[in-house]
């Protein structure tokens, strides 16, 4: 969608976006930012590997309507094939709309959940994307944690596969001492239209509180997803992070996490598994700005046919920030001569007390494990996948949540024969 | 009844010629010992045997029950009872061991057209088989090999070996780096599947598992052949005297 079809369809329907006059100006700004910076792509450091300057070509719709009856009938029975993994609160959003009559609340007096606006999200547009999803912004969710939440709340992203662009926001919000676990997932109908998830996540730790996210992205081949999880963790509050990306035509998934109060900790960790001519990136960029602070990154690709996955994990310890530890590590598996794989490191260090180490591996199955396993007596193509299954476990292993974890290994078990050869 | 014939076998690996000329014949029930020095290719014997595809032969046979074994892919000769021992057994993260252990029987059932091994029975008979090896239960969780010592490992493949029941045994240095004790109990787990119609083949450098584990014959291999074959009593003498006299007879031969 070039910039001007994007200025002519939020002249015409704008309107229809929430808010007031104030809201709308501000949407106008935002607009005017994202008209100056462009569609992300390689002339940005950032965005050396993924380019989205094709997608001005691309008639995405964002401002998608109202889900009708046919649209919500379809998400039900999606939703039926991907019940809740735990027993707390779940929101439900259909093509960037939340509907109450598909979500299930459930009472949990540490927890509230807000509907968020422009009005209460009030942090500047940085990015391109970021600047995108403030301009179209529908709505989101807001949710404020303040003590231990009973169970996980689920967040659950539907397309109904008709080439919408929903630009969509979450906040979560933990106060001093609080505990929650957040599991967000993206699925869709099959559609024939190609579409667009931009979704910006704002997360605020304060004191001593300490938040999972759980994300589980198994979106249609056509679809398109940009995440930036924007994470502010105070003092000795700890941030985990689990990643599952499965699915997706084009996906990226950002974390900018600064380690603001001492002694704060945040894990990152994930698997993508990539196949046909998916493209699937992430970038992580860890900000240690306060001493004694700990981070650490391991993530796995499993890359297969014509693929291609992208890692970029960047740390920054600030000259103040003594006494830190990061780590970072990612391995990718190669199963295809065809596949690729972009794997960057960053590390800048400003401080001399300082625990910091990285390693990137990229290969194919290993022979002599290959032939060990033969020689047992499992064909050829068995032992391939259960070494590729190997591979992905040694990151879904450390899911704490079972439910969840169990949630996630079926996703990439299903995918696997496929991405071997066999299925 | 002849179980493993092998004819003027002739391996290259990597561009060299490794066996050259190579003849052996073992009968169903008997346990033969091959022993030689470094390099002499009894390794590239064992691995050749257990189907190993990036070595290249050049020339000869190998019969399996009357069958070509080389046509046979890795995991078909595992399923009509050829069992490698490695000498370095691979090690093999985030793959379990009982995991594996099952999937190996299994696969073995099903070429035979069984049923799969009942979950009860298997770990019961595996907790047989690792009393005899006297492996500890916590193995059973750990991965296949990993963090596993030397003498664990042997073990270890001593152990799968119990579990298949395979027709045809080779022993790749399974003695090498092991303690008396370790040797003993590879020694007793290896008697224990002696039988008339089970043959064996012990790869081997060392004279010590021969006391333990009697073999019907000894052979020597040197420079790709076998140059020469006894009793037991040849394994003592190579053992006494090392092997420069047989390569010198060898040559003079």
């Amino acid at each position: 969608m070039s910039m001007t079809a994007i200025r002519r369809a939020f002249e015409d329907r704008g309107h229809e976006l929430p808010g007031t006059a104030q809201t709308h100006a501000r949407r106008r700004r935002a607009l005017d930012r994202f008209g100056e910076l462009g569609l992300p792509g390689r002339r940005i450091e950032a965005w050396h590997y993924t380019d989205l300057s094709s997608f001005a070509d691309k008639a995405f719709d964002f401002i998608a309507p109202l889900p009708d009856d046919a649209a919500l009938d379809s998400a039900a029975r999606l939703l039926a094939l991907h019940p809740p993994v735990d027993a707390g609160t779940r929101i439900v959003f259909v093509d960037g709309h939340r509907i109450e009559s598909l979500g299930d609340a459930k009472a949990d007096p540490s927890i509230e959940i807000l509907p968020l606006t422009l009005e209460s999200a009030a942090r500047a547009d940085d990015s391109a994307l970021s600047a995108l999803n403030t301009a179209f912004l529908r709505e989101g969710a807001r949710v404020c944690v303040t003590g231990r939440a009973l169970a996980p709340i689920e967040l659950v992203f539907v397309g109904t596969g008709r080439g919408f662009a929903p630009q969509l926001k979450l906040a979560i919000e933990l106060a001093a001492g609080a505990e929650a676990t957040a599991i967000v997932s993206f699925i869709d109908v099959p559609g024939a239209d190609e579409g667009w998830l931009n979704l910006v996540t704002d997360l605020t730790l304060g004191e001593d509180s300490a938040l999972t996210l759980y994300r589980l992205q198994t979106h249609d081949a056509q679809l398109n997803h940009t995440a930036i999880h924007r994470a502010s963790l105070s003092r000795r509050a700890r941030l985990v992070a689990a990643n599952v990306e499965r699915g997706g035509k084009l996906v990226r998934n950002e974390f900018e996490i600064v380690l603001q109060g001492t002694e704060a900790e945040a894990h990152v960790f994930g698997l993508a598994l990539t196949r046909d001519r998916q493209h699937c990136d992430t970038r992580i960029a860890i900000d240690h700005s306060a001493a004694r602070t700990t981070s650490r990154q391991d993530y796995r690709a499993i890359v297969a046919d014509a693929s291609r996955s992208v890692f970029n994990g960047k740390v920054v310890v600030r000259q103040h920030a003594q006494h830190i530890d990061a780590r970072q590590r990612n391995d990718n598996l190669l199963l295809s001569a065809k596949a690729e794989v972009d794997t960057k490191p960053e590390l800048e260090i400003y401080a001399d007390q300082v625990i910091c180490s990285h390693g990137a591996t990229v290969g194919e199955l290993d022979e002599e494990q290959l032939f060990y396993l033969r020689t047992r007596g499992i064909d050829a193509e068995s032992a391939r996948g259960i070494l590729t299954t190997a591979f992905a476990d040694t990151i879904l292993e450390r899911i704490a949540h079972e439910g969840f974890r169990e949630r996630a290994r079926r996703a990439i078990d299903g995918a696997l024969p496929r991405a071997i050869g066999i299925g | 009844m002849t179980l493993l014939e092998i004819e003027n076998l002739h391996v290259t690996v990597d561009g060299t010629g490794i066996l050259k000329g190579l003849d052996l014949v073992v009968r169903a029930g008997e346990v033969h010992a091959i022993m030689g020095p470094n390099g002499s290719g009894k390794s590239t014997l064992a691995q050749v045997l257990a189907g190993r595809e990036d070595y290249e032969i050049t020339a000869g046979s190998i019969r399996y029950q009357g069958e070509d074994l080389l046509e046979m892919a890795p995991e078909q000769r595992a399923r009509n009872g050829v069992f490698l021992a490695f000498q370095y057994p691979i090690e093999i993260p985030g793959v379990n061991n009982t995991y594996l252990l099952k999937a190996a029987l299994n696969a073995q059932r099903k070429a035979r057209g069984e049923a799969e091994v009942d979950a009860f029975d298997f770990m019961r008979l595996i907790k047989d088989k690792m009393k005899v090896m006297q492996i500890s239960e916590e193995f059973l969780h750990r991965s296949v090999n990993e963090g596993f010592s030397g003498g664990e490992k042997k073990r270890n493949e001593v152990l799968q070996m119990l579990m298949l029941e395979p027709t045809l045994a080779v022993l790749d240095e399974t003695d090498s780096g092991l303690d008396v004790d370790a040797l003993k109990l590879v020694a007793s787990g290896v008697n224990s599947l002696r039988d008339p119609k089970r043959s064996m083949i012990l790869v081997t450098h060392y004279e010590r598992l021969l006391e333990l584990v009697v073999p019907d014959v000894v052979h020597v291999l040197a420079g790709g052949r076998i140059v020469k074959s006894g009793d037991q009593t040849l394994a003592r003498e190579l053992d006494a005297r090392g092997y420069d006299w047989i390569q010198r007879e060898a040559g003079a031969g």
